[in-house]
């Protein structure tokens, strides 16, 4: 598993650490049961405090994506089908959005895109 | 929770300074950092904790019990760095084990000799002929020789160069991966505290401006730039230490006073460097 | 205790670097050369060396911050000024007997006549007079560390023992009757001496430990 953090990114470390493990169990990178690096040697690997990494897993756990067990460590719980399948088509939605906007801002219609996306899905069979 | 160290209405009287009201406390397995700009009190207070000085008035716990200072066998669990090295300047390393191991419970000479290593100091040089990062990782190394479960750094890394503040950074960052070990960090360069503080106390004129967690302080506060003309009066007073210059205006805001200004200024996360100069410029306009 | 007795071996790493043959050589030499005029001048020298040497673990001290590695290594204050007090009645009686020594030694090299009871008579008056000196400067030097605490006394020092010299010229009868009833009780003379010697110690420590208390570094 990756967690990679940016300090000049808007959005507060802890959400990005958040949205990083978030992803790496909906991606099947984190499995059921997998066990998380604790929350001081993440905060030591990331050089960042341990406050923050601690902010991050007690969200996850509030959320359910994670439990704590006292002197063991954080386990990633086993999630929910439809959750994961709604943050799929959540991030296709945003995707979406965005290649929208570019096409009406460039004069691209919507019959070009539709080609395009057809196109693309054939190419990645 | 515990706490390592609480500061109660901490007061030091000198001739022409004085720092009042000092209160704070340092939660197990933290690293708080300890800042203003200098000459705000942060060595004075940092003294007064560990006895150097005698107090007005105020009350100091050390783990939970009354001290004057490092009296007792405090010195075992609380390892000290301070911006100028306290040893004999003919002694090396080896004089310095020599001169402080009787005194603890429990020295570790392994320890020692493997953090010289690291840092590659020579055992036999004499402190004056050490350069000043290689006191600063010497002192370090002792403070970290006797199963220390406190560090307390007044100004450890001026005068450092940044990869040498980096190393440091990263050894108080290892420090605390042992939740029982806590860490107290004066310095007037935050950068190094913006990333692995987790409280943080904030001294200017000799009193206390904030003491909690360091997200919470960055998280309140936003930097804002314009021009002055897009504001009024009634929002011209919620800028803080506001800097003007001829094409605009930047100062610090309460992030929550942000809606109260106008969309036309520039709002963005501030840096704890900034918090302290604005902080600053805001305090010298009041007197 | 413990820890005093540990501070003054403390005090003796601090000074080790500079106990070296150059040193120790050039005090010999210096020590030699006052010999050969007469017996009490080389002890004297010899025991005025001890009283240079109190300020020593001061001066290093100072230059050097040390105050606060005591107080990192929760070195008491009591440790630390009854460490230095140990520390100089030590040296000066080490350096009491060492004189003791030289003296003969130096009276067989030259076939001169061993005089027993004038070397000690010098020696012990030595130390009293120097250890009263020591009780005086001591204070001050806690009160005001090594520097100041050198300028302040070193001149009323100096004046002092001038004057005792001066003074012990012109009372010389007064003053020989004296010694001549010390030579007739030198049971009383002794402990008396001692008991006088004892309480000026014990004065000055209090002083100098209430002194090295207030001050803040």
């Amino acid at each position: 598993m990756k967690i990679i953090v940016s300090n000049r990114s808007e959005l507060p470390i802890y959400e990005q650490i958040k949205s990083q493990i978030k992803e790496a169990i909906f991606s099947g990178n984190l499995a059921e049961g997998e066990l998380l690096p604790s929350i001081r040697q993440l905060a030591r690997d990331l050089k960042i405090s341990v406050i923050t990494t601690t902010r991050a897993y007690n969200d996850l756990e509030e959320e359910g994506f994670i439990t704590s067990v006292q002197g063991k460590g954080s386990y990633v719980l086993p999630q929910n089908k439809e959750m994961a399948r709604e943050n799929t088509l959540r991030k296709i939605e945003l995707s979406l959005n965005d290649a929208i906007g570019t096409a009406k801002a460039g004069g691209i219609t919507k019959e070009e895109v539709i080609r395009m996306l057809n196109l693309l899905y054939r190419e990645g069979e | 929770m515990e706490y390592v160290l609480e500061v109660t209405s901490l007061e030091k009287q000198y001739e022409n300074f004085s720092v009042k009201n000092i209160s704070f406390k340092v939660p197990k397995g933290y690293i708080m950092g300890f800042i203003g700009p200098n000459g705000a009190g942060k060595t004075t207070t940092i003294k007064a904790i560990l006895g150097m000085l005698n107090i007005s008035s105020g009350n100091i716990k050390l783990f939970g019990k009354d001290s004057q200072g490092m009296n007792g066998q405090f010195n075992d669990k609380i390892g000290i760095v301070m911006d100028t090295p306290y040893f004999a300047e003919d002694w090396n390393a080896s004089d310095i084990e020599t001169a402080v191991s009787p005194f603890y419970q429990h020295w570790n000479s392994e320890t020692y000799a493997s953090l010289l290593e690291k840092f590659s100091i020579d055992r036999k040089k004499k402190l004056r002929d050490l350069s000043r990062g290689m006191k600063v990782k010497l002192m370090v190394s002792v403070a970290l020789s006797h199963h220390a479960t406190f560090l307390v750094l007044d100004e450890p890394t001026s005068g450092l160069d940044p990869v040498a503040r980096e190393e440091l950074c990263d050894l108080l960052s290892e420090f605390v991966t042992d939740e029982n070990n806590s860490v107290l960090f004066s310095t007037h360069i935050t950068s190094d505290l913006e990333k692995i503080a987790d409280y943080i106390t904030f001294i200017l004129n000799g009193e206390i401006v904030y003491t909690g967690l360091k997200d919470d302080l960055m998280e309140n506060y936003s930097l804002a730039k314009g021009s002055l003309y897009e504001i009024n009066e009634e929002q011209r007073k919620l800028l803080i230490g506001a800097r003007e210059y001829s094409t605009g205006f930047e100062a610090m805001v309460k992030t929550s006073d942000i809606r109260k200004l106008p969309n036309e200024l520039l709002t963005e996360p501030i840096t704890l460097d900034e918090i302290i100069v604005f902080m600053n410029k805001e305090g010298k306009t009041d007197e | 205790m413990n820890k005093t007795l540990s501070f003054m071996k403390l005090d003796y790493v601090t000074l080790r670097p500079y106990v070296t043959m150059k040193n120790l050589f050039i005090m010999i030499a210096v020590a030699l050369f006052f010999t050969v005029q007469s017996n009490t001048s080389s002890i004297s020298i010899l025991m005025a060396y001890g009283f240079m040497f109190t300020g020593y673990p001061f001066a290093v001290g100072e230059k050097c911050n040390m105050d606060e590695l005591y107080i990192s290594l929760s070195i008491s204050r009591n440790a630390v000024v009854g460490g230095r007090y140990l520390f100089t009645i030590l040296m000066e009686l080490c350096l009491g007997v060492f004189a003791c020594l030289v003296s003969v030694l130096l009276s067989l090299l030259l076939h001169r006549p061993i005089e027993a009871r004038e070397t000690l008579i010098v020696v012990v008056t030595l130390f009293f007079v120097l250890s009263f000196l020591q009780t005086l400067q001591l204070p001050v030097f806690f009160k005001m560390g090594y520097a100041k605490g050198k300028m302040m006394t070193y001149m009323p020092l100096m004046v002092l023992a001038f004057l005792i010299i001066v003074i012990s010229k012109h009372v010389s009868k007064v003053l020989s009757r004296f010694i001549e009833w010390l030579s007739k009780n030198p049971v009383t003379a002794i402990t008396s001496g001692i008991l006088i010697w004892l309480l000026t110690v014990l004065i000055s420590y209090q002083i100098a430990l209430k002194l090295y208390k207030k001050r803040d570094f």
